[in-house]
């Protein structure tokens, strides 16, 4: 009897147990979802904001990751926002956002993202949703997600678009009214408006109108025929206009009558009187156009921008020779007319010119009637200097990677740096190489600055190789900071990689004496977060003072000492935790009650760094230069420091007012040279500034390939002599420009 | 901050407590003393006053993170503070030393000999604990061994003292690398709580039994009635007042921010103002207008850096009525392109000076540049333009910070653009950090509204007014961020809090004199 009440309740418990821990194990998911973009089309560098709605469809609560990966490497996603408590991070290539809890997908999701400099079909972006915050078992989207590349952008600087397309709750606004074509049956009826709308017309012979006559095309002229009216009558109309949000204008009544060539139209307040003057015959119109030839032979290189001739000839007289560098979007004068007026005359011109590159140039002449004629397409290849890249910057959202003192740089496998330089020499494309994977790189047109995300995922030493080609396929060849990617940090126990382990780092705040958790956000990273199956974490701190804890299922939670930084660094530690001890009672696993917890020591990378040598430079003489008045002899006779910079490094204040510093010790010579740029431009800055030191420019970059600049800054440490003693990359502060100086004196 | 302001607080009123009850040991002596006058008498009541004086001048010492300058100097506070404690501690140490115990039966117990004390500077720290301590022990020793049982608090008292001495002593070892003894160590931490317990627990038997003696004489216990009243009336009103203190400088924080940031964009507008004065003046200029008019771009190239240079802006361009650069001061040879698609520039076309803030690319941020044009004519014929740019850079907010001393920044977009905020190497600016506070984007990004409140930026909690940076089409394109560190606020108030304490410290020390005299009068009136 006792027994088969045991066995039942055993059952009953297995039961319960059954019922409490199985259902934790079910995940409930995102089924299925749909996204659309728009835009779909944007032009050639120019920074778009993308605007994503759509459905998810969830057997959960509701969504918690979405991620969504650019169409193409023509992108480079900046940044995004979202209402609610949604939150984005960025690595340039994907953007995902995250809620601390599962929650409706919100109205839609902004993201910003630049386009290359080259056209580029329609390619999809990739949307991915998950209700998990690590993003598991996420379901990709449907919809219409294409996005092309074509056009380009203004040259000029141009504001960047606002952050959320404010809603518009703005009528547009008619003017220009004007009635024509009145017979005794119709008339035609235009105006324009300050937007793109439709067009509708009501009207009658009263104020309650009764007909009316549309046009659903949105434009901001519009034309209207009224037909079947009666003759000799007047009729009173109105005019409505409704734009792509829904807000519609309307005129206030306006009168008109048939039968009439010429009508009167009296529109009060926003609609203008407007009187159609009848057509007076005109002789018929001189339709011929003049010619006009070069006698300058082009579609060769040149090196500097040539003076074009040519001549232009009309049957009446030229009124006009203009010539364009871009091929006929912009047109300017000729620099010179022989004799404007004449049927005949002779011209000449110089194009104005940006420097070395390609240049489509068209001429064209207008005689005194509005004939014109442009020429083919020629083209002008300029080319003064060979292309060349300057030294580089390395950085990872908004952290400038330092390069060690031997110039090299070290990250993460899964934190893969953005490299930026400028280029002499107009190069039309620049491929860098990274261990013989070809990487793209896009010019800023506002900057002027080549710009590329490395791509990688082994934890090797990449060797960075450029190749800048310009139009006149002049090829040169330049080796930048190898990049020494370290393999991620793990989290694993003595099964393995612990998945779902959580990271978490706390910042030492100074003021507060207190630890804090460190707001990744900001940086584009996420803390805590969770490993991967491999048991993954990438973290890349910048300057501070901090700790790790690592918290894992059932396992004791693990500690790092307190650690300081003095630059970015990344942390790539494994940690092994400990599991808590448990009870095993079939299935089942019990933990013993455990509070202790590990500490582990922080082991930095940075010791353990030992590349690439910039030292060869040393024991040579400095190059011998000459810029801006400024040559070597004036670094002899005592050590000197000269810097390497630019003035578009974000660093480049701070570094000059050290330098500063320094340089008011009349023991050592200072030098900065600005690389790859224009006098002008390093005057002001050095005026804006405030600096005493010497600031030379050095426009065409002569200096960079003798003294093997790959990193900025660079400083070179030259004895009385004038031989160099030490190479150091990196910012280096007072104390460490005057120990180096003293070491080579 | 509110938290640490209620830990100081605390701090105080348990200091203060503790004065108290010492100063009714030392009263307890006293009468004893008054009437068997002797030295050892004397040098023990002596010695509580001193140990009540010492947590008198405990209590106006503030922690390091409340206050960065101390009134006084906080080395001189706490060198004033082990002074009291220490020779307090030495006096009655020496009195209990020097006592002869009335030995139990068949206990062989007479003089203590009295230990030469080395004394060593270095070693100053850590005597209020080893003197604590042995004030305890020779307290145990009479309570125990001697005949003296009803002295067993006051040994347990100066135990707790020993322990509250040694756990104040741990604070020494604050910059370990250990996370768990940092948090245990930390100021307001574990460690800093329990020293402060335990410090209440000694003052509470301490009292518990010097009131049992006090409370049998009618004078003294009303004399202890009226001080302990006092204490508690300067107790509440000093909360009060320094509670309602911070909140008011928090308030006022705030405000003040919301006016120095209208104070950035009123700057910002002048530039803007100033930049079209300028530009309209260059494109008077009659050098320049002949030079547009004829087209001498090499003689124009001169005059544009002539102008740039002079005026100190970031680009400066000259174009022809065909839109395209015919001069460029920051770079003469990069000319040729066309700006007819620039809204300024159709406006300059149009005959109208205007300026306004744009944002470009930068390397890690957008850059904010104050664009200004102007037509060039002659006569009423419209020949060129003339544009002129300035980088709003961190020498503009550097500007504003040495004006106001506060921290500025400007924001492309929603991230940092131009900034007087420094990471923790005090070298590198925060430039490129973003603003991804859902109630700022939704206010000022979106609204175009003003903020004012707390916020994190690279980790540091500030007060914080955000204005938003309007283009000419008065859309928002950035952010105008003037802030203030949290903690300095509350250091800001600390100041006022230091001299509240000090103030109530000095003032309760006054109202014993009157509180004795009323004590004694109402006795002899009753008498």
């Amino acid at each position: 009897m006792t027994k088969p009440l045991i066995r039942t309740l055993f059952l009953l418990i297995l039961i319960l147990i059954a019922g409490v821990v199985l259902p934790t194990s079910i995940q409930a998911s995102v089924q299925s979802c749909g996204m659309n973009v728009s835009p779909t089309t944007t032009t050639r560098d120019t920074s778009t904001t993308f605007s994503f709605s759509g459905f998810a469809s969830y057997s959960g609560s509701g969504v918690m990751w979405v991620r969504f990966t650019r169409p193409s490497a023509n992108f480079t996603i900046t940044s995004g926002l979202s209402t609610g408590a949604w939150t984005a991070s960025t690595n340039g290539t994907q953007l995902t956002f995250t809620a601390p809890s599962q929650t409706d997908l919100p109205g839609n999701f902004t993201i910003y993202a630049t386009s290359g400099g080259s056209d580029a079909s329609s390619a999809d972006w990739t949307v991915e949703m998950s209700d998990s915050g690590d993003g598991s078992a996420a379901a990709g989207c449907d919809g219409t997600l294409g996005v092309s590349i074509s056009g380009s952008n203004s040259v000029t600087p141009t504001p960047t678009p606002t952050f959320t397309p404010t809603p518009d709750t703005t009528a547009p606004t008619i003017s220009n009214v004007v009635v024509s074509g009145v017979s005794d049956s119709s008339v035609t009826i235009t105006w324009n408006t300050n937007e793109s709308a439709n067009a509708n017309i009501n009207y009658g012979t009263t104020t309650s109108y009764g007909s009316s006559g549309s046009d659903t095309t949105r434009s901001t002229t519009h034309s209207l025929t009224l037909n079947n009216l009666s003759s000799n009558t007047t009729y009173h109309g109105q005019i409505q206009s409704t734009d792509a949000a829904g807000n519609t204008a309307s005129s206030n009544d306006f009168t008109f009558a048939t039968s009439q060539n010429t009508t009167t139209v009296t529109v009060t307040t926003t609609v203008t009187t407007i009187v159609t003057p009848t057509p007076t015959p005109t002789p018929v119109p001189d339709r011929t156009p003049p010619k006009v030839t070069l006698t300058t032979e082009l579609n060769r290189v040149f090196l500097t921008a040539p003076v074009i001739e040519g001549t232009a000839t009309d049957n009446k007289a030229i009124a006009k020779v203009e010539y364009s560098i871009d091929d006929g979007q912009n047109w300017t004068d000729a620099d010179h007319i022989d004799t404007l007026g004449e049927k005949k005359t002779g011209f000449s011109f110089t194009p104005l010119t940006r420097g070395d590159g390609i240049y489509s140039i068209k001429v064209r002449a207008i005689d005194t009637n509005d004939n014109e004629t442009e020429t083919e397409t020629q083209t002008i290849i300029i080319d003064r200097l060979p292309p060349a890249i300057g030294g580089a910057i390395f950085s990872i959202g908004p952290q400038i990677l330092q390069p060690s003192p031997n110039g090299s740089i070290v990250t993460l496998a899964g934190l893969m740096p953005k490299l930026t330089f400028a280029a002499v020499g107009g190069p039309t494309s620049i491929k860098l190489m990274v261990n013989d994977q070809s990487v793209p790189m896009t010019q800023n047109i506002q900057t002027r600055l080549w710009s590329g995300s490395l791509v990688g995922a082994e934890s090797v030493t990449y060797k960075l190789e450029t190749e800048s080609i310009d139009d006149a396929q002049n090829r040169t060849a330049k080796s930048l900071s190898p990049v020494i990617v370290l393999p991620d940090g793990t989290v694993s126990d003595v099964l393995g990689a612990v998945n779902g382990a959580e990271v978490r780092v706390y910042y030492f705040d100074s003021q507060a004496q207190d630890f804090r958790l460190w707001g990744a956000e900001q940086y584009g990273q996420e803390n805590p977060q969770f490993t991967d199956a491999q048991g993954r974490y990438k973290l890349l701190l910048p300057a501070g003072t901090y700790y790790l804890q690592i918290n894992a299922s059932r396992t004791r939670p693990l500690r790092t000492n307190i650690f300081t930084l003095t630059t970015s660094t990344p942390i790539a530690q494994d940690f092994t935790v400990i599991k808590k001890k448990s009870f095993h009672f079939g299935l089942l696993n019990i933990p013993f009650p455990d509070f202790g917890q590990n500490d582990v020591m922080i082991n930095l990378p940075e010791k353990s760094i030992n590349e690439a040598d910039t030292n060869f430079l040393v024991g040579e003489s400095f190059p011998s230069f000459n810029l801006d008045g400024v040559q070597d002899d004036a670094l002899l006779g005592k050590p000197t420091v000269v810097t390497v910079l630019t003035t578009w490094l974000p660093q480049s204040s701070g570094q000059m007012s050290i330098l500063e510093e320094l340089s008011h010790d009349q023991s050592v010579h200072t030098l900065v040279i600005m690389s790859q740029e224009s006098t002008a431009s390093v005057n002001v800055f050095a005026k804006r500034g405030g600096y005493s030191l010497p600031v030379v420019a050095d426009s065409d970059g002569v200096l960079v390939t003798p003294l093997r600049v790959t990193t900025l800054p660079t400083h070179y440490f030259l004895d009385r002599k004038g031989e160099i003693t030490k190479v150091v990359s990196g910012v280096l502060s007072k104390e460490q420009l005057e120990q180096y100086v003293q070491e080579n004196l | 901050m509110w938290s640490q302001f209620l830990f100081e607080i605390a701090h105080f009123a348990t200091c203060l407590f503790t004065a108290l009850v010492l100063f009714a040991t030392f009263w307890l002596y006293q009468d004893a003393w008054k009437v068997r006058k002797t030295m050892r008498g004397f040098l023990r009541t002596c010695g509580f006053l001193f140990l009540s004086i010492s947590y008198v001048v405990s209590s106006a010492i503030l922690e390091a993170t409340v206050l960065k300058v101390s009134l006084f100097s906080a080395s001189n506070m706490v060198g004033l503070q082990l002074f009291f404690r220490n020779l307090g501690y030495l006096l009655i140490f020496l009195e209990l030393a020097s006592e002869k115990i009335e030995s139990r039966p068949k206990t062989q117990l007479s003089y203590v000999a009295l230990p030469a004390m080395a004394v060593s500077l270095v070693a100053f720290q850590v005597f209020s604990p080893v003197l604590a301590l042995l004030a305890a022990i020779f307290y145990s020793i009479k309570a125990v061994i001697g005949l003296e049982a009803h002295v067993k608090p006051a040994a347990a008292a100066f135990f707790l003292f020993t322990v509250s001495e040694l756990l104040s002593l741990l604070s020494l070892f604050r910059q370990t690398t250990n996370v768990t003894l940092f948090h245990l160590l930390a100021p307001f931490g574990i460690i800093w709580i329990a020293q402060h317990v335990v410090l209440l627990l000694a003052t509470l038997v301490l009292g518990r039994w010097v009131f049992g003696y006090l409370l049998k004489q009618f004078e003294p216990q009303l004399f202890m009635m009226f001080s302990a009243l006092t204490l508690a009336i300067f107790l509440i009103t000093t909360t009060v007042f320094t509670g309602l203190l911070l909140k008011s400088v928090q308030d006022e924080s705030l405000n003040q921010l919301e006016s120095d940031a209208k104070v950035l964009q009123y700057a910002l507008d002048s530039k803007r103002t100033e930049g079209v004065a300028d530009v309209i003046a260059i494109a008077q200029n009659p050098e320049l207008e002949k030079g547009v008019a004829d087209k001498t771009k090499e003689q124009l190239g001169m005059l544009a850096e002539q102008f740039l240079l002079s005026k100190k802006y970031s680009t400066l361009l000259i174009l022809d009525d065909h839109g395209q650069v015919i001069a460029r001061g920051e770079d003469k040879d990069n000319i040729g392109s066309f700006l007819n698609d620039d809204s300024l520039v159709k406006r300059a076309k149009a005959g109208e000076a205007a300026g306004g803030f744009i944002t470009t690319d930068g390397v890690l941020a957008p850059v904010i540049t104050l664009r200004a044009v102007a037509p060039v004519k002659t006569g009423d014929q419209i020949i060129g333009t003339v544009v002129i740019g300035t980088i709003i850079d961190n020498a503009f907010v550097d500007g504003i910070k040495k004006a106001t001393g506060l921290q500025a920044s400007l924001y492309g977009n929603n991230t940092l653009s131009a900034t007087t905020l420094l990471a923790a190497d005090n070298t590198t600016r925060l430039t490129g950090i973003t603003e991804n506070n859902q109630d700022i984007i939704q206010r000022v990004f979106i609204a175009g509204q003003n903020f004012k409140g707390g916020v994190t930026i690279g980790n540091t909690l500030y007060f914080a007014a955000d204005l938003p940076l309007l283009d000419t089409d008065n859309t928002p394109i950035g952010m105008i961020f003037v802030g203030r560190e949290q903690q300095e606020v509350l250091q800001a108030a600390g100041h006022s809090v230091e001299l509240t304490f000090i103030a109530t410290a000095v003032m309760l020390v006054l109202s014993i004199i009157p509180s004795f005299f009323i004590s004694r009068h109402i006795t002899q009136q009753i008498r």
